[in-house]
């Protein structure tokens, strides 16, 4: 059973540490996720596990053997990457038989094989076609489809739908994991796009600079982030830089400056400590709030997006806050140039040690 | 007087034909999206205007002068793709000067404006870095830069953060508007991404096959598609397929597979016309008792997804049609889970009305 085991897993290239001792297990069956910022080695961390890329340190094991010698095509996975590599000279089914041809297997096996993956895809109609004539939606399912014809239970996406539209990445994803879960697979899938990480992953592996910030299921890192990166990259985040005044039962009292306040169920800070509080612009409304909290500022610009308003309102400190709010029949929105309180639920109040490197660097993508 | 205006202006390659008598007014000033899948002729569209392309039939016009034959240098345009290329060999300063000094202005001109263009662009520390040394948001920055110094007043983006990851890019755009407005510059900004267009356009233009299927502005091409393509390709919606069963003055009712019933506001139909009802996912509301004045159906979780701070909710209603719901996560809100009965409610004045597509409702919608 395909579980993926990586022990101080290094990778050096020159100076830069690309992988620097990570150590990640990932569950039979489970589709993970890794993302992070250009350069963090989620590309070099996959290429590892693919046997691509030798690491300098550390072992990888699949299914509990150890697999650091092991060549590429022994080690029972499906690659699929970003540049769809499929053989424009070969129609559908050509692609998609012509691995199990070359290696000798038996022809009714790979064609009951075939027909199954090609059923899975859904491109039965389109068997006949060449690479050319089909969507790249369509050409990516099927380099799928060939992955998987050796029967592999570990599937490795790298980028599997980068080269894509966006529409068809949202619907394509939503197949991709279909297809995972229908036929029992582990996935490895690294991505630069963070929402679709979220919606298709049973975890997720947020990493920066070679190394691993943080695992968890989409909805964790979304509603608790356990480090300020996290929230940032995650979704987005509003942050007030401020120092604790107050412990009381139900939480923290953080003074942010120029009177305002804000308040937090977090209890594991202390008076005086410096902090950055952070919230989702979706958790804040507009309205008198929790009695503590004092946050108020003036609508500044008001930005419809679909189906939702982003509000921006300037703080009495100059800094300002974004909250989002759904656009619904009859509601109408406040005014710019309105003087606002924002509530916002200590609940979702999440509170950071001030980083010693700064807060703008620790945020930083770049 | 339009900064840019584009007369049935038509582009083949070839058999196929990539802009079909396309015309187009572009405003001093103005942020434009231009909008659309794929071989949509979006890029094409730029490329003319650049002068990059020659159109076969049609006149294009920059602040009132016909450019047709005119090269690109001398458009005052300034186009930047996806995988912009800067001078190598070159740091950032000489990068973004390039353009001043080949114009020979005298020396301090040449420092004020380059100086003043990388703050602008927040660059200003950078200076001596070269481009490989810089972040891919960092180098789009610098051939932003670089065209501005060189006196562009018309910026043509084509998928300027296509190449980027997609966190950066949601700062970079506010960013990128931010500076086009400040510095009254005209931007005509293709992409691929609805959001991104929603976002940042002052005007959206939706091309599809060669045409122009929609032009208005973020909020009127979101509350008020003209198409089943503009509102799928643009938020996305429910498309239910059914037939007019009832009409009244207060709205008609629609019957769909399976013998239900949806009450909507639209009169603009026949009796027994075949068409399309269309729902915005974020208009369909979950929960465990009726409401007044809504459709109300009865249906079974089937998925849920997490979908950027919201929960998608995939359920399947008594005549197996799936229905989605897009519910935006706040503290109050309490999650569904699989299998739960639901009841899917959606106010008729929500609901639009389409005749049914020629070819076919998928045709319209369809993505891969």
């Amino acid at each position: 059973m395909p579980e993926v085991k990586l022990v101080n897993v290094t990778k050096r290239y020159g100076r830069i540490l690309a992988n620097d001792h990570i150590n990640l297990t990932i569950k039979d069956r489970e589709y993970v996720s890794i993302i992070g910022p250009s350069g963090c080695g989620k590309t070099t961390l996959i290429k590892s596990i693919a046997g691509v890329i030798e690491p300098d340190e550390g072992e990888i094991y699949i299914g509990g053997k150890l697999v650091n010698n092991v060549p590429i095509e022994d080690r029972g996975i499906g690659y699929v990457f970003q540049n769809i590599a499929l053989f424009p000279h070969m129609t559908v089914w050509e692609n998609i038989t012509y691995g199990p041809k070359v290696r000798g297997y038996p022809p009714e096996e790979t064609e009951s094989t075939a027909r199954e993956m090609i059923e899975l895809i859904k491109v039965s109609a389109r068997i006949d076609a060449y690479p050319d004539e089909l969507s790249g939606g369509t050409q990516q399912k099927t380099a799928v489809a060939r992955a998987l014809m050796t029967r592999s239970k570990l599937l490795l996406l790298d980028e599997p739908l980068g080269a894509l539209d966006l529409k068809v990445r949202a619907a394509l994803r939503y197949e991709l994991r279909r297809i995972v879960k229908d036929l029992g697979l582990t996935a490895i899938h690294v991505t630069h796009d963070q929402e679709e990480a979220m919606s298709i992953s049973d975890r997720v592996v947020v990493m920066r600079k070679g190394r691993i910030v943080e695992c968890g299921k989409p909805i964790e890192l979304y509603m608790s982030p356990k480090h300020i990166f996290t929230a940032n990259f995650v979704g987005e985040a509003n942050f007030l830089v401020g120092e604790v005044i107050k412990i009381t039962n139900e939480g923290s009292i953080i003074e942010i400056g120029d009177g305002l306040k804000i308040a937090s169920v977090n209890k594991s800070v202390r008076v005086g400590d410096r902090i950055v509080a952070a919230f989702r612009p979706e958790f804040a409304v507009l309205g008198e709030g929790e009695r503590e909290s004092k946050l108020f500022g003036r609508i500044t610009s008001i930005i419809y997006s679909g189906s939702l308003a982003r509000i921006n309102i300037e703080l009495p400190d100059g800094n300002t806050v974004v909250i989002k709010r759904a656009l619904r029949f009859g509601v109408p929105l406040p005014r710019i140039g309105e003087k606002v309180t924002v509530n916002v639920p200590p609940e979702n109040v999440l509170v950071y040690p001030y980083p010693e490197r700064g807060l703008r660097r620790e945020l930083s993508l770049e | 007087m339009s900064m840019v205006r584009l007369v049935n202006v038509t582009k083949r390659f070839r058999k196929i034909v990539a802009l079909k008598q396309i015309n187009l007014s572009i405003e001093d000033g103005e942020y434009v999206c231009v909008l659309g899948p794929t071989g949509a002729g979006k890029t094409t569209l730029l490329r003319i205007i650049a002068g990059l392309l020659e159109p076969d039939e049609g006149e294009v016009y920059i602040e009132g002068k016909k450019v047709n034959g005119v090269p690109p240098e001398k458009r005052n345009a300034v186009y930047m793709f996806q995988n912009f290329a800067l001078f190598p060999h070159m740091n950032v300063w000489q990068n973004v000067s390039f353009g001043p000094v080949t114009k020979e202005w005298d020396r301090e001109k040449v420092e004020n404006v380059t100086s003043e263009i990388l703050e602008m662009v927040r660059l200003g520390d950078r200076r001596d870095a070269y481009p490989y040394e810089l972040s891919g948001g960092m180098q789009q920055r610098v051939a932003l830069a670089r065209g501005i110094a060189a006196g562009a007043r018309i910026l043509l983006l084509d998928e300027p953060f296509g190449a980027l990851d997609a966190r950066l890019r949601v700062n970079l755009r506010t960013q990128l508007r931010s500076l086009v407005k400040d510095q009254g510059l005209t931007a005509i900004h293709v992409t691929h991404d609805q959001e991104e267009a929603l976002m940042v356009a002052d005007r959206i233009i939706i091309l599809r096959e060669g045409r122009i299927e929609q032009t208005g502005s973020p909020q009127e091409i979101y509350t008020n598609p003209q198409s089943i393509f503009v509102m799928s390709f643009v938020g996305g919606a429910n498309f239910i397929d059914g037939s007019v069963a009832k009409l009244d003055s207060s709205g008609s009712t629609i019957e769909i597979r399976g013998g239900l019933q949806i009450r909507v506001s639209d009169t603009s139909r026949r009796m027994g016309e075949r068409v399309v009802v269309a729902i915005r996912r974020e208009d369909v509301l979950l929960g465990k008792s009726r409401r007044r004045g809504f459709n109300n159906l009865i249906g079974e979780v089937a998925d849920v997804m997490f979908v950027g701070g919201s929960l998608e909710y995939v359920v399947r209603l008594e005549n197996g049609v799936s229905i989605l719901s897009r519910i935006i996560l706040a503290s109050d809100s309490s999650p569904f889970s699989k299998g739960e009965i639901v009841i899917v409610s959606f106010h008729p004045d929500e609901c639009r009305v389409f005749p049914y597509p020629r070819k076919g409702l998928l045709k319209e919608i369809e993505a891969i």
